[in-house]
C-alpha cells in the first residue's frame, strides 16, 4: 500500500470534482490518500472521501475580473500569484517533513512537486489562447509550461490525444519537446455518471462559475428561459441561498443542487444551456449529451475559445450572452449541422488506464 | 529561490518592457507626426504613417503565422 498526496486548486470546483474518479480509483487499489486543499475544493473533496486525511493547504488569490477583461486582471495579479507559489512550496516541504509519500498528484497546483518524490501534474492547458495581439504573451507562456512541466515525471491532460477528438483544441496540445515528453493524455475525467434515466426534462440552464458574471448571466437568462416552451430547470449554483425554490415563468428555478441533484438533472436533459467551461464540457461528454448551447464567461479567453472551437467543429452552437436570443438561439444549436461530441472513451475507463499506465509505476 | 519563480520574474519584467517601449515608441511617433504637421512636412507625415503601419501589420503577420503553423 502507498501513500499518495494529492493538491487540488480551488479556483471553481472543477480541478476536485475531476480529481474524484483518481483518488476513487487509488483507494480500489487500497493506497492510502491525504488529500491538501483549501476552500470549496477541500469541502467537496472532504465530503467525498470521509476517510481520507485532508490537510489545509492555501492557494492562490483567484484573480477574476469584475468586467469583461479578464486578461489585464490576470497579469497584474502574476506577481502576486508568484509569491504565492513560493509560499506554497515552503508550505509543502513542512507537509513532507511531517509524512511520507509516495506520489504527489498535483492538479493545477504550480508549487506543489518534490525533487525527491515522484510528482505529476494535472492540467487540460498546455497551451493557451489570447487575442491575436497579444502573440509575444502566448508564446512566452508555451516556454514557461516547458519550465514548469519540467518539474514533474508526467503531466496528465484530461483529454483525448491532439487529434479530431481532443475537446480542449489547442489547449491540449503541447508546445515544448519537455511537455511532449511527459503528456499523458487520460481522456476525460469527470465525477458526473451517466444513468440509465428517461429525458425528461426539455431543458436545464445551469447558471454557474464565478461572481458578478454568474449573477450577471443570471439577469440575462432568467427572463428569457421563462418564457420557453417546455419543462425547464434553471440551477442558479447560488451556494448562499442553498434550498429555496421559485419560479419564473414555466421554470422551477433551483438556487443550488448538491452534486447528485445536478448529476440527476443533467442525465434527465434533452438539452443544456451552460458556460463552456472545460468540467462542464467533459461532463456533456461523460453523458453523451448532443443538443447544447454555450455561453462563455465574459473576458475569460480559455472559455471563449472553446466556444470558437466547437463552433466551428460544428459540435455544439455558443453564443455571448450580451447578444443571447434564448429562443432563436436554442433553435439554432438544435440544427443538424451540431452534432455533438465524437464517440470516446469515458471517465470509468480512462482512469484504469491512468492508472495502468502512469501511477502504478510509483505505487505498486 | 527556484527557477519557476526566477523564470516568472524575469517573464513578467520582460512584458514590462516591452509595454514602455510601445509607450516611448508611441509617444516618440505622435510627437514627430505633430511636429510634421506643424512644419507642414506631410512627406515626413506620410513616411512616419507607413513605417507605423508596415510595423503593425509585420508584428499581426507574425503573430497569425506562428498561430496557422500551429506554434501558439
Amino acid at each position: 500500500m502507498a501513500h499518495v498526496l494529492i493538491s487540488p486548486l480551488n479556483w471553481g470546483l472543477g480541478h476536485a470534482t475531476r480529481d474524484i474518479p483518481v483518488i476513487r480509483n487509488l483507494l480500489d487499489h487500497n493506497h492510502e490518500v491525504t488529500i491538501a486543499g483549501c476552500g470549496n475544493a477541500l469541502l467537496v473533496l472532504e465530503k467525498e472521501f470521509p476517510e481520507c486525511h485532508t490537510i489545509d493547504f492555501p492557494d492562490y488569490p483567484v484573480p477574476y475580473s469584475l468586467g469583461r477583461f479578464f486578461l489585464p486582471k490576470f497579469v497584474a495579479s502574476l506577481p502576486r500569484i508568484l509569491r504565492a507559489v513560493a509560499d506554497e512550496q515552503k508550505n509543502l516541504e513542512k507537509i513532507l517533513s511531517k509524512n511520507q509519500f509516495d506520489l504527489i498528484i498535483s492538479d493545477n497546483r504550480l508549487g506543489v512537486y518534490s525533487s525527491k518524490i515522484p510528482s505529476v501534474f494535472i492540467t487540460h492547458q498546455l497551451h493557451y489562447h489570447l487575442p491575436l495581439a497579444f502573440w509575444p504573451v502566448e508564446l512566452l507562456a508555451v516556454a514557461m509550461n516547458g519550465i514548469l512541466h519540467g518539474k514533474y515525471r508526467h503531466i496528465i491532460v484530461p483529454d483525448n490525444p491532439p487529434g479530431p477528438a481532443a475537446l480542449a483544441g489547442k489547449l491540449s496540445r503541447p508546445g515544448t519537446v519537455v511537455t511532449k515528453e511527459r503528456a499523458f493524455f487520460s481522456g476525460i475525467l469527470t465525477s458526473t455518471r451517466k444513468q440509465t434515466v428517461k429525458e425528461d426534462l426539455d431543458y436545464l440552464f445551469m447558471i454557474s462559475g464565478p461572481e458578478p458574471q454568474r449573477k450577471q448571466l443570471e439577469r440575462i437568462l432568467v427572463p428569457q428561459a421563462g418564457k420557453v416552451a417546455g419543462s425547464c430547470v434553471i440551477l442558479l449554483g447560488s451556494p448562499q441561498q442553498a434550498g429555496t425554490l421559485k419560479k419564473s415563468g414555466t421554470c422551477r428555478v433551483i438556487n443550488f443542487a448538491s452534486t447528485t441533484e445536478k448529476e440527476d438533472l443533467m442525465n434527465r436533459a434533452r438539452f443544456i444551456v451552460c458556460r463552456s467551461g472545460y468540467t462542464s464540457m467533459m461532463e456533456i461528454a461523460e453523458l453523451d449529451k448532443h443538443h447544447a448551447l454555450f455561453i462563455p464567461t465574459p473576458g475569460q479567453p480559455e472559455q471563449e475559445y472553446l466556444s470558437w472551437y466547437y463552433e466551428r467543429k460544428g459540435w455544439f452552437h455558443s453564443q455571448s450572452q450580451y447578444r443571447l436570443s434564448l429562443s432563436d438561439d436554442i433553435g439554432i444549436a438544435q440544427r443538424p449541422r451540431y452534432t455533438g461530441f465524437p464517440p470516446m472513451a469515458k471517465t470509468r475507463e480512462n482512469v484504469k488506464r491512468l492508472y495502468n499506465q502512469v501511477l502504478a509505476q510509483y505505487l505498486d | 529561490m527556484n527557477d519557476l519563480i526566477i523564470s516568472g520574474t524575469l517573464g513578467l519584467i520582460g512584458l514590462l518592457f516591452a509595454v514602455i517601449i510601445l509607450l516611448v515608441v508611441a509617444w516618440s511617433a505622435a510627437v514627430l507626426i505633430f511636429t510634421a504637421i506643424a512644419a507642414g512636412e506631410y512627406g515626413t507625415v506620410f513616411a512616419i504613417l507607413s513605417a507605423l503601419l508596415v510595423a503593425g501589420s509585420g508584428y499581426l503577420a507574425t503573430g497569425y503565422w506562428l498561430r496557422k503553423k500551429d506554434y501558439i
